[in-house]
């Protein structure tokens, strides 16, 4: 009978790590990059094949992410010290999870890792993530990286961690906001509702009254705007009816209507100018603008029923909008630094 | 708690009212008017415990039932086309994006698993992932569907962990039933560390054949560079006799309790 023979893949594995750091060209070295995703290195091996000379440092959950700035050790990371200077956030951490926009906050509360430059990592800005990547790009000071876990967006990934290596090696700091080449760009949206009116940040402005955050964790609950309306309305009765433009009529019926017209006045153009807008806020390049809408061709007949235009863009994004965390980001808003772009 | 209500309430009743009920027939209402009433409200809660009990029997079918027609939506939908890509997995000539497409598949397969049995979360024991896969494959299914002889609880894995059992499980066991193995041992163990545990998964294959040389793009370092990045381990035990025994270790935050292995799932191919 032949021998036994006794395999350590472990072992061999290192022995690649050590060659892969030993073959970096001169002047590249491998950095501390930290991964918060729910699973490990999973879509076949993404990390492994694009970023293999550097060290991963694998969080699972926002709770992890806690744990790990607050200098407590966790077992599947390798040995310290740990020096990230780069994080690659999963929008998504699970069902019931915190996700990558809290994780992100956390980042940027604190002050080690205030200024640490970060990726989204997704496979799609479908639904209400898209919404999600507009407030991380508010978050991240403007704008933020967004890549797929795929092999056209590894290498520039790759490019991205040496180019921040390179910077924090002659001591300069990464401006958050500075677009990546060939990542998706996603910037904050700033609404701009007329002629007259200044640019607001879309967040402040669907979310910066009492009555506003109760009309989304309404629509998010039983998605009927006439009920979300009043019931927004009966909590806070800031909805003054003199600036409904209606006289007042009795009756429960009459009045939520009016509570009704008034909210759709107030997002409606909005919810308008999204839907011929394309409905990405994604793809917005950081600006919706109402005048851009009205020069739609379509823009009469679509005015027509704003209700409708409301309760699409609230089915879409009403659970992210009445999320307690996403609410209470007007009231902590955090602003890294001012945007410096290089030339 | 219901059902002493009523003769609670009677027996007050009835202390209150004896003393003030000094004839017989007064005595007789006192007492017989708080028994009807007892009686009444026994009978009244019984109804309604009926009800509710009713109520209940009939929301679960109904549950059982929308997850049945999901199952069989996602079979005929998913998992039947799924099936025939499987089978033609030969033809992808890409390793990687061919074991990618493996997993997908078993992940579909998993999917209408958990469907049809209520399931809310992803697979992840070893148990529930060796069912996935072999719903694709009646033979396998016979011949290795008992092969789990350890497993760990799924509520107390975490993400990391169903991660690496999903990887580690399909890949080793679609490898060994590939090679006909004629023994087939999956154990799936933790024990307790400072910081969480330690798991350890340990696949005993008899297929006869000896390991080979591991070459850098076989799926088996793709599993030992799995574990590493976890800061675990990655052996092959070749006894020489055409046994080998796969064992991956990696520390987990959480310490999940031991689960007896469970008797093969009814299955659910459409």
């Amino acid at each position: 009978m032949p021998d036994p023979v006794n395999i350590d893949l472990t072992a061999r594995v290192a022995a690649e790590e050590r060659a892969r750091r030993a073959d970096l060209a001169p002047g590249e070295r491998g950095i501390d990059i930290l991964v918060i995703d729910d699973q490990p290195d999973h879509e076949a091996g993404w990390f492994a094949r694009h970023l293999p000379s550097h060290r991963r440092l694998s969080l699972e959950s926002v709770t992890e992410l806690e744990r790990f700035l607050a200098g407590k050790r966790l077992p599947n990371l390798p040995q310290p010290p740990y020096r990230p200077e780069l994080a690659i956030l999963d929008l998504s951490l699970g069902a019931g999870q915190r996700d990558g926009l809290q994780a992100l906050h956390i980042l940027r509360c604190g002050p080690a890792t205030r200024d640490l430059p970060a990726i989204l990592n997704t496979n799609g800005l479908e639904d209400h993530r898209d919404l999600l990547a507009v407030l991380a790009a508010q978050l991240n000071g403007g704008a933020i990286p967004v890549a797929r876990k795929t092999s056209t967006d590894g290498p520039s990934v790759r490019d991205h961690a040496r180019r921040i290596a390179h910077a924090n090696d002659a001591d300069l700091s990464w401006p958050l906001a500075k677009a990546v080449p060939g990542l998706l760009h996603v910037q904050e949206v700033f609404w701009h509702g007329g002629d007259k009116a200044t640019p607001v940040s879309l967040l402040a402005y669907l979310l910066d009254l009492p009555w506003k955050r109760t009309y989304w964790k309404e629509m998010a609950r039983h998605r009927n705007h006439q009920d979300a309306a009043f019931e927004a309305r009966k909590r806070h009765g800031t909805l003054a009816l003199s600036t409904d433009r209606e006289i007042p009529e009795p009756g429960e019926r009459k009045t939520a209507q009016n509570h009704a017209r008034f909210v759709a006045n107030q997002f409606g153009p909005l919810a308008v100018a999204w839907d011929l807008a394309g409905g990405h806020l994604h793809r917005l390049g950081g600006g919706l603008s109402l005048i851009a809408a009205q020069q739609e061709e379509g823009f009469p007949e679509f005015s027509g029923n704003r209700s409708a235009h409301l309760v699409a863009f609230a089915t879409r994004y009403g659970p992210v909008l009445a999320d307690p965390f996403v609410q209470s980001l007007p009231d902590h808003p955090v602003r890294p630094r001012p945007q410096r772009l290089r030339p | 708690m219901r059902l002493f209500i009523g003769p609670i309430a009677a027996v007050v009743v009835s202390a209150l009212l004896w003393p003030a009920s000094p004839t017989t027939p007064a005595r007789f209402v006192a007492v017989a008017g708080p028994a009807m009433v007892m009686a009444g409200s026994w009978r009244l809660i019984a109804q309604i415990a009926s009800q509710v009990k009713r109520f209940d029997e009939a929301r679960e079918q109904t549950t059982e039932l929308a997850h049945r027609i999901d199952s069989r939506l996602v079979h005929s939908t998913l998992k039947n086309p799924s099936r025939a890509i499987i089978d033609e997995l030969a033809l992808i000539p890409d390793p990687d994006l061919r074991e990618g497409v493996r997993r997908l598949c078993y992940g579909i397969g998993g999917f209408a698993q958990s469907l049809a049995l209520g399931r809310t979360r992803d697979l992840r024991s070893a148990e529930e992932v060796l069912q996935a896969l072999l719903s694709y494959n009646p033979d396998w299914s016979a011949r290795y569907g008992a092969s789990v002889t350890h497993d760990l609880e799924p509520e107390d894995l975490t993400h990391r962990d169903a991660g690496i059992v999903f990887m580690a499980v399909s890949d080793l066991v679609t490898n060994a039933a590939l090679r006909s193995a004629t023994q087939l041992e999956i154990a799936l163990t933790s024990a307790p560390t400072a910081d969480g545990s330690m798991v350890k998964l340990r696949v005993l294959c008899r297929c006869g054949a000896r390991i080979g040389e591991v070459v850098p793009t076989s799926s088996l370092m793709g599993l030992a560079r799995l574990v590493h990045a976890e800061n675990g381990t990655m052996t092959i035990d070749d006894a020489g006799d055409g046994s080998h025994v796969f064992q991956l270790t990696w520390p987990s935050s959480s310490r999940p309790r031991t689960r007896a292995a469970a008797a093969p799932k009814e299955s659910i191919n459409a």
